[in-house]
């Protein structure tokens, strides 16, 4: 518990050849507590997609960053129904 | 006559520098980079979530309202700062991204899964049990460098309870004492605890990523390492190749969903590279 409204869940992924250590960072919002980032290995999620997006809007303009990630989620969920 | 072969040992030697400083070489970074995105099950779920946030239709309403400020307050407290590092070499690091991502694919992953299957799991768990064991100096040193003698004490005590209980290394039976922390500390993190900074960020071939600190790191660790003293060197640069396959091994696939998730698996390597040194330095 890091506030009143948000905390830090540590868990731990244990796999076959050493331990991944991950962290759920939460907000309590409307009475249930969501996940707004997660950090594996240090590493935050939100931090490493801006620093992608960063790098994609010095090139391109919003509108090309939000349709290539509306074909990214398409591709997931075609692999993910496989 | 004499020279030529002065210049071919020579160049070998520092393939093998190059090669042999596996306590966060490529393969560690291939597991770190994308440790996040490779763990089934458990990321892919928020994943979507998270890309759905930044701009999709039915979930915007959700999102929208509140979320961004409050993403935006916490950035503003300091806890969340944005890592970023140099990258003046950007053309040359790009090019080596793009020969480590086609060693891994061309090379690395054919040998490691043929390997795998032939090699029972056990076995393998022992080479790297084995190799962890053998570094134990490196570890050693520079938790002494940085003063955590308690850190320092544990590496001491693992070290001995593996190579013996645990037959050279091969096993591991301190992992039966929790108390005892399997740490990774490297001269990269002792010089950043002295105040010095990443410096630029360099993408090695056959290391992967790294930043001209931890470039010095690798150099310095590379004489507690037992496998850098093999003579000749090209035996060593054998062994460090069977290391770094051996690792593999366990990681295949990995390297796969962490590039199936990104949108620029560059950037977004080079940020994980820089999050993950500044989570093990705090630490």
């Amino acid at each position: 518990m890091v506030t009143d409204s948000k905390a830090i869940v540590k868990t731990k992924i244990v796999r076959a050849k050493g331990e991944i250590p991950v962290d759920y960072s939460m907000k309590l919002k409307d009475k249930s507590w969501k996940i707004y980032d997660i950090q594996a290995e240090g590493i935050s999620l939100v931090q490493n997609y801006r620093s992608q997006f960063n790098e994609i809007l010095i090139k391109e303009t919003p509108d090309d960053l939000i349709k290539r990630l509306h074909k990214k989620l398409d591709e997931q969920q075609k692999t993910d129904k496989k | 006559m004499k020279r030529i072969p002065a210049v071919i040992v020579f160049y070998i030697a520092f393939i093998a520098f190059l090669t042999a400083s596996p306590a966060y070489s490529f393969q560690d970074l291939l597991l770190s980079g994308d440790g996040r995105e490779s763990i089934p099950g458990t990321m892919k779920t928020p994943l979507p979530k998270i890309l759905i946030a930044a701009g999709s239709d039915y979930s915007d309403q959700e999102y929208l309202d509140d979320e961004p400020d409050f993403l935006k307050e916490e950035a503003e407290e300091g806890k969340k700062e944005i890592i970023t590092v140099a990258d003046p070499l950007y053309y040359w690091n790009k090019g080596m991204f793009h020969f480590n991502d086609k060693l891994y694919f061309w090379f690395l992953k054919p040998v490691a899964t043929a390997y795998s299957a032939v090699i029972p799991r056990m076995v393998r768990s022992g080479v790297k049990n084995f190799f962890h064991n053998l570094e134990m100096p490196v570890r050693f040193v520079n938790c002494i460098l940085q003063g955590k003698l308690e850190a320092a004490g544990h590496e001491f005590a693992r070290f001995v309870v593996n190579s013996t209980e645990g037959i050279l290394g091969f096993d591991d039976p301190a992992k039966n004492y929790p108390e005892l922390k399997n740490g990774d500390e490297d001269l990269g993190q002792t010089f950043a605890t002295y105040g010095i900074g990443n410096g630029i960020y360099i993408v090695w071939p056959f290391l992967g990523p790294s930043t001209l600190r931890d470039t010095f790191g690798m150099a310095g660790d590379r004489f507690l390492k037992p496998v850098s003293y093999i003579q000749p060197a090209g035996v060593s640069l054998g062994v460090t190749g069977f290391r770094i396959i051996n690792a593999t091994s366990f990681k295949i696939g990995d390297y796969e969903s962490f590039k199936k998730a990104a949108l620029e698996p560059y950037e977004g390597l080079r940020n994980a590279y820089v999050q993950n040194r500044q989570k093990k330095v705090r630490e």
